[in-house]
């Protein structure tokens, strides 16, 4: 006779019987409910463990392993033909020699900066008010670059020449942010200056 | 006693000192031996690293999907995936548990992209496919279809915990390792999936 206050069997004791993992209680053979709700379970499982995978063609498996060996070497090689269009192993000296030109182009663009700007920042030391200095002129600078027919700054220049800043991106020569950071850590004379480039750069490329 | 007219054979392998010594095939080699190998950039090992596990990976994701052209796309993600991975595998677990794990995230990532399904379980109606035919054979490849397609609705959680557990015979604890949850929660899932099941199935097919 069952009890007013049968405690019924809870949902894991009942998958852990069903599962065999546990030994049934006399609880089961008490009630009627737990009783056919561990025969249900007990029969899905059955059911849905009778339930095979199709099996695929012979011809399928050695096919398939096909398959992930071309991903696989692809996967291997995943840039080889992106930088500059070298070919496959050259990218190995590739991608050093443009993180070392780029590294000399900030360095030119930075030493450039601090040179012209170097009077303005001693009268700001001063704590002086200042007139906005005039912007150096690009003509001023670009000569000395262009003209210096340097051999590692032609090389630099024609290695990033077609260069932008998703490939550095992607190469890992730049990172999300930097170029925010460096402009954020210049002073104001630098920023001057730059500014001043870059509309130079900007009215160059319109008469052009 | 040699008989007489006959010679006995005996073939002797003399190896000169110079030879290379005669590596194992890659078949011969462990599971962790074959990552090792991997690792060191011997691509056969990978090769026997597929070979070996394709079929329980493929099953699994079959499970999961419910037909071959997208199992056979999970899969080959699964083996690509291991392929990157395979250098921050610790060997803390089988590479077969962690190539479970792979398949279950590849499969449940595969199965949030896609459309889930389009009715909740309990407002799906039995539909009694019952046939007139006496084909025992026939009776039960419909039970399989019919057992697969509800299996394929189950909601994701309670279809891994479902899929590892029946089909692939693995502990509650590496279960709830794979999925990233606790041992209750892996039960609670499985013995939900069993209830659905029952609902979706129906009474004849059980």
């Amino acid at each position: 006779m069952q009890s007013k206050f049968m405690k019924h069997l809870s949902r894991e004791e009942l998958l852990d019987i069903a599962e065999g993992s546990r030994a049934e209680p006399p609880h089961v053979a008490e009630c009627a409910s737990c009783r056919g709700e561990l025969q249900e379970l007990r029969a899905v499982m059955v059911a849905v463990s009778e339930v095979d995978v199709p099996e695929p063609s012979p011809l399928f498996w050695d096919h398939f392993s096909a398959r992930v060996r071309e991903a696989v070497v692809r996967e291997a090689a995943p840039s080889r033909t992106r930088w500059f269009g070298l070919g496959a192993g050259s990218w190995r000296i590739a991608v050093p020699a443009a993180a070392l030109a780029a590294a000399t182009v900030i360095l030119l663009v930075v030493a450039f900066a601090r040179r012209q700007t170097a009077p303005a920042s001693s009268v700001t030391a001063a704590a002086q008010p200042v007139p906005s200095a005039p912007a150096p002129a690009l003509s001023d600078a670009l000569p000395r670059l262009t003209e210096s027919r340097d051999p590692s700054f032609m090389f630099v220049s024609d290695l990033t020449d077609d260069m932008d800043i998703d490939t550095a991106l992607e190469a890992g020569l730049v990172s999300d942010g930097s170029a925010d950071h460096a402009i954020s850590h210049l002073s104001d004379d630098e920023l001057r200056t730059l500014a001043a480039l870059l509309k130079a750069q900007l009215a160059a490329g319109q008469a052009s | 006693m040699p008989r007489t007219g006959e010679r006995d054979w005996k073939l002797t392998v003399v190896r000169q000192s110079g030879d290379p010594p005669v590596e194992p095939s890659m078949a011969e080699l462990g599971d962790a031996e074959l990552v090792s190998a991997c690792l060191d950039g011997r691509s056969a090992a990978f090769d026997q690293i597929v070979e070996r596990h394709r079929r329980t990976v493929y099953q699994l994701c079959y499970r999961f999907v419910g037909n071959h052209e997208d199992a056979s796309d999970l899969s080959q993600e699964v083996f690509l995936r291991a392929y990157r991975g395979l250098p921050k595998f610790r060997g803390q677990s089988t590479l077969g548990t962690w190539l479970h794990r792979i398949s279950v995230n590849v499969c449940l990532n595969r199965m949030s992209a896609k459309t889930p399904p389009s009715e909740p379980i309990e407002e799906h109606r039995h539909v009694d496919l019952k046939t007139e035919s006496p084909a025992e054979r026939l009776l039960r490849s419909e039970r399989a279809v019919r057992v697969r397609k509800a299996v394929a609705r189950l909601p994701r959680k309670q279809r891994a915990a479902l899929i590892l557990r029946v089909y692939h015979d693995l502990s509650h604890q590496e279960i709830a390792d794979i999925v990233g949850t606790s041992v209750g929660a892996v039960k609670a899932n499985v013995f939900h999936a069993l209830q659905n099941l029952r609902k979706l199935i129906g009474d004849d097919a059980v």
